[in-house]
């Protein structure tokens, strides 16, 4: 079950020399022949559309970027980060113009001792009490539902229009670092203008800091150089910000202090108040670490300054061939959909190999284990298996081999696999070429074979924790429809399709697990249903 | 301002890889996007020198690891972006190497910057002069930074980080903490199958249990545990913590002295953080030592526990005030005076980074993937042809 459960388990050769399991590769069909392309060497690409996966709100990158990524309508729950919910209750009006601690339906008793103080702070209720005196105001907060933490936990006021009632949170220090960083641009701006002067020795300085037409002199002069309208405006700002601090007086210092107050400094810190030391501590109110992080611009250190984490925007990812540049994955654009438009998943090509039986054991001698292949291209798939002894392959990507594995078979014998036919239900039966192969093919139904093969660990005593690895290569020949250029086929639109028979060669590397099978590892018998094949194609 | 931004809608990346979390974000922004652990499925990217081909496997997990930075956290595509990279100028050379040759040729940035993370952490102030004391993960760092340069002849460090406390953590939690099974109360080292004390259990811990205490209590205790039993002395009261279906209990002489490792050392007495500020401070150029004293930076992850800065600042006035040590005969000052910089301590140099980032200069000094391809080779920071010191202010 080499895909189910660890997919790490059989790994397939990359054509970048890398091992992968079969779920991490794609193949492009445009390189012959037929290279597999592993998540490490295709080249990833980000759609454009941004969408919160939630809410499928969809925006382009400038408006994702201005609101820092953060969907303004869906939360994650700051101490679990699974989603929070919205949940609606309504409080009755305040008698006697006084407020009273408020009726909440729906919420647990934990709840309603948070909330005279979550519904007093909230500024709408009395102002519109007036116009529904009987009727109850409908409010809001939010609520996880996987480990119960609500917004009114933390005195968050519920609010009276949801989605978009919370308010993302500003970083307190922003002031100080737009005012940081508008005083390095101006000083950066003027090095800049001082590095090119130091370039352009010969130029006239006026030269450099003309704003536009006055001067036809000028570099900058757009229709004689056909400098596009945004770089000369940039370079126009530039220069005016030369122009008012060209003083060469004033230097960078002294300029970039009449723009920045100095940062000040202190003399000791906060001591830590005294009944830190005399209470008994409660360590369920500080957050753990992955609380903070999930929060970086406040980093809450107490449970009670949790605040909910606004949902990232995400952005589907379409993959190349690093070869040909064509796309080998493309998911459709429709944000809903989960569907692709093109998918070149090796998965669809390559016969998978996965484990069915792992026998106890025994150093260099013949162990039989049980191979199962499918195959899951549109047509059948011819395979034969290839002993490989080739020192080049076997000592790939630190891949150790500390097994032989063999095929007992004839050497040339081809196994056709079925194409994978979901309109009738087939029961498992060997076909009169199968019973030839004397047991070797075992088992097939639909586009399922099992394959018997032998396994000889040739690991030496001190090395019994080590893991029986081998490698084999497993010849594929399938019939493609040949792929022309589109200018070709542009030209000849109604040729038949033709079909090309190529045969391509996987290495496949195996890895069977620890040599003795301790912890919980366990002899995988022969399933039953092998037997019962092959007792039924004899019986036939 | 903003049509004077130089890259439009393509702010530069700003990654600082720390030993054991990494910020990562947008340039000229004030918070990184994202803090995650250095971690590639569980396994720490800087312990890649305990597997057995060790560049063959940092490259890997370095490859993997800028993937999730770049598609899963920024989502932003590699090809076409500015990276700036934040590290201590005592990063492994073969680190820098495989890194550069990971965002080059693999990830095709089309520049990178080397910024050093304590010339960095100035720019989030301002200031053209300061004492950088750094405390991460592996080591405590104290870096003096003057006009744009890391004055590295006079860096000093020490093993005094995250790792350091959490092994001393471990063992004194082995050593003095109880389980209570029924209503036994049995010492931790006695159970049968204790459960492991994993890194992150020893963090969760650190954070939740302990804090560094004042420096009059860690006074009184220095005194008194030469005189008196551990039982005598009045340390805070007990904490219970879960532990797996355990309830593990750690004992107040835990929760208080745990951090002591750094201010007190029993082998080598100069060997802690306030000696070492001022041993560094000592040995500056005479015409910058009042600059530096009165210019310190705190930064890194270590100087947010609860207490550590109230305490670093009267052990380091204790060390110049008392008549017994050198220092008060080396300085005329009696304090030293101490920044905070506009972000929380564990992304200060990220902050930094950030907002040199964002300036229209950072083309001038960052290595292009054309000059890289040229020289074949990532410039070391002392290599006189890489033109690396910064905006002077």
């Amino acid at each position: 079950m080499a895909t189910l459960i660890d997919a790490n388990k059989v790994k397939y050769l990359c054509s970048c020399k890398r091992l992968k399991p079969l779920s991490y590769l794609y193949y492009c069909k445009y390189c012959k022949p037929f290279t597999l392309k592993c998540k490490d060497c295709v080249i990833h690409e980000i759609d454009q559309k941004f969408f919160c996966a939630n809410c499928f709100d969809n925006k382009v990158q400038k408006e994702v970027m201005s609101v820092k990524y953060k969907c303004a309508s869906c939360f994650n729950c700051p101490v679990c980060k699974n989603l929070l919910l919205i949940r609606a209750s309504s409080i009755k009006p305040p008698k006697d113009g006084v407020q009273s601690p408020l009726a909440v339906s729906q919420s647990s008793p934990a709840l309603v001792t948070q909330t005279p103080n979550a519904s007093s702070s909230n500024p709408a209720t009395p102002q519109q009490s007036p116009q529904a005196p009987q009727q109850g105001q409908k409010v809001f907060y939010l609520i996880c539902v996987f480990c119960r933490w609500t917004t009114r936990d933390v005195g968050i006021p519920d609010v009276t229009s949801a989605p978009g009632g919370w308010k993302l949170q500003e970083n307190p220090h922003v002031k100080r670092i737009q005012e940081l960083t508008e005083g390095y641009k101006v000083i950066a701006a003027r090095e800049k203008l001082e590095k090119d002067r130091k370039k352009y020795p010969n130029l006239k300085r006026r030269s450099l800091y003309i704003s536009g037409s006055s001067s036809s002199s000028s570099i900058l002069h757009a229709d004689k150089y056909g400098i596009l309208a945004p770089v000369q405006k940039r370079l126009a700002a530039t220069a005016s910000i030369g122009n008012q601090n060209l003083d060469p007086q004033i230097t960078m210092e002294q300029q970039f202090r009449s723009l920045v107050k100095p940062a000040q400094t202190v003399d000791s810190f906060e001591e830590l108040p005294e009944d830190f030391f005399a209470n008994p501590p409660n360590i369920n109110s500080i957050t753990s670490i992955n609380q903070r992080h999930a929060n970086p611009d406040f980093q809450p250190s107490k449970a009670s300054e949790l605040y909910p984490l606004n949902k990232f925007y995400q952005s589907k990812e379409s993959k190349r061939c690093s070869g040909c540049e064509h796309n080998v994955l493309k998911p459709e654009s429709n944000v809903i959909s989960i569907k692709f438009k093109l998918h070149q998943m090796a998965l669809f090509l390559v016969p998978e190999v996965r484990i069915m039986t792992i026998p106890k054991w025994t150093l260099n001698e013949e162990n039989e284990v049980i191979l199962s292949i499918t195959n899951r291209y549109e047509s059948d798939v011819t395979v034969s298996f290839v002993n490989i002894d080739n020192e080049n392959v076997l000592n790939l990507s630190g891949f150790k081999p500390t097994a032989k594995i063999e095929f007992k078979t004839r050497d040339d014998l081809s196994i056709v696999i079925d194409r994978q036919d979901n309109s009738k239900v087939q029961q498992a039966q060997l076909k009169q070429s199968d019973l030839e192969t004397n047991g070797f093919l075992c088992f097939r139904r639909d586009n399922k074979i099992a394959v018997k093969c032998t396994v000889t660990p040739f690991l030496s005593n001190t090395e019994i924790k080590d893991h029986v690895k081998c490698v084999f290569g497993l010849k594929c020949s399938i019939n493609m429809p040949e792929i022309s250029s589109p200018q070709v086929q542009g030209s000849t639109p109604t040729t038949k399709e033709n079909f090309v028979n190529s045969v391509i060669t996987h290495y496949v590397f195996v890895d069977f697990g620890p040599l003795r099978l301790e912890d919980g590892l366990k002899v995988v018998p022969t399933p039953r249903f092998i037997d019962d094949c092959l007792k039924a194609s004899l019986n036939k | 301002m903003s049509f004077l931004e130089p890259f439009g809608d393509k702010p530069a990346i700003i990654i600082d890889i720390g030993h054991a979390y990494t910020k990562c974000g947008y340039s000229a922004e004030p918070a990184p996007h994202a803090i995650i652990p250095t971690q590639v499925s569980q396994k720490k990217i800087f312990d890649y020198k305990n597997f057995s081909n060790s560049s063959d496997t940092l490259k890997e997990m370095l490859i993997e690891f800028f993937y999730k930075i770049y598609y899963k956290i920024l989502n932003t595509n590699s090809k076409e972006r500015k990276v700036v990279i934040v590290e201590s100028v005592l990063t492994p050379s073969e680190f820098r190497t495989i890194l550069a040759d990971v965002l080059f040729n693999n990830f095709q940035a089309s520049s990178v910057l080397f910024m050093p993370s304590h010339m960095a952490s100035t720019y989030t102030l301002g200031i053209n002069r300061a004492l950088v004391i750094d405390i991460g993960y592996a080591d405590c760092q104290i870096m003096p930074v003057s006009d744009g340069y890391s004055l590295t002849n006079l860096c000093n460090f020490v093993s005094l980080g995250a790792k350091e406390i959490h092994s001393h953590l471990k063992d004194m939690i082995e050593e003095y903490a109880f389980v209570t099974i029924g209503n036994e109360k049995v010492k931790f080292s006695s159970l049968a199958n204790k459960p492991n004390l994993t890194e992150s259990i020893l963090e969760d811990i650190k954070l939740k249990c302990c804090f560094v205490t004042s420096f009059d209590r860690a006074q009184r205790f220095n005194d008194e545990i030469k005189l008196k039993n551990l039982q005598e002395l009045e340390f805070v009261t007990d904490c219970d913590f879960n532990l797996e279906n355990l309830i593990l209990q750690i004992p107040g002489y835990v929760r208080e002295m745990a951090f002591e490792i750094l201010f007190r050392n029993e082998i080598d007495k100069e060997q802690t953080i306030p000696h070492l500020i001022l041993e560094t401070l000592s040995k500056c150029p005479i015409d910058l030592k009042k600059d530096f004293a009165s210019n310190i930076v705190l930064i890194g992850g270590g100087c947010m526990l609860t207490g550590f800065k109230n305490r670093l600042v009267k052990e380091i006035n204790c060390l110049l005030n008392s008549p017994h040590e050198k220092y008060s005969k080396i300085f005329s000052f009696n304090n030293l005076n101490y920044h905070t910089p506009p972000s929380h301590e564990n992304y200060t140099a990220w902050l930094g980074a950030s907002l040199f980032g964002s300036l229209e200069i950072l083309d001038n000094y960052s290595l292009h993937n054309g000059k890289y391809k040229e020289l074949d080779r990532l410039p070391d920071w002392f290599s006189i042809n890489l033109k690396s010191n910064m905006v002077q202010i």
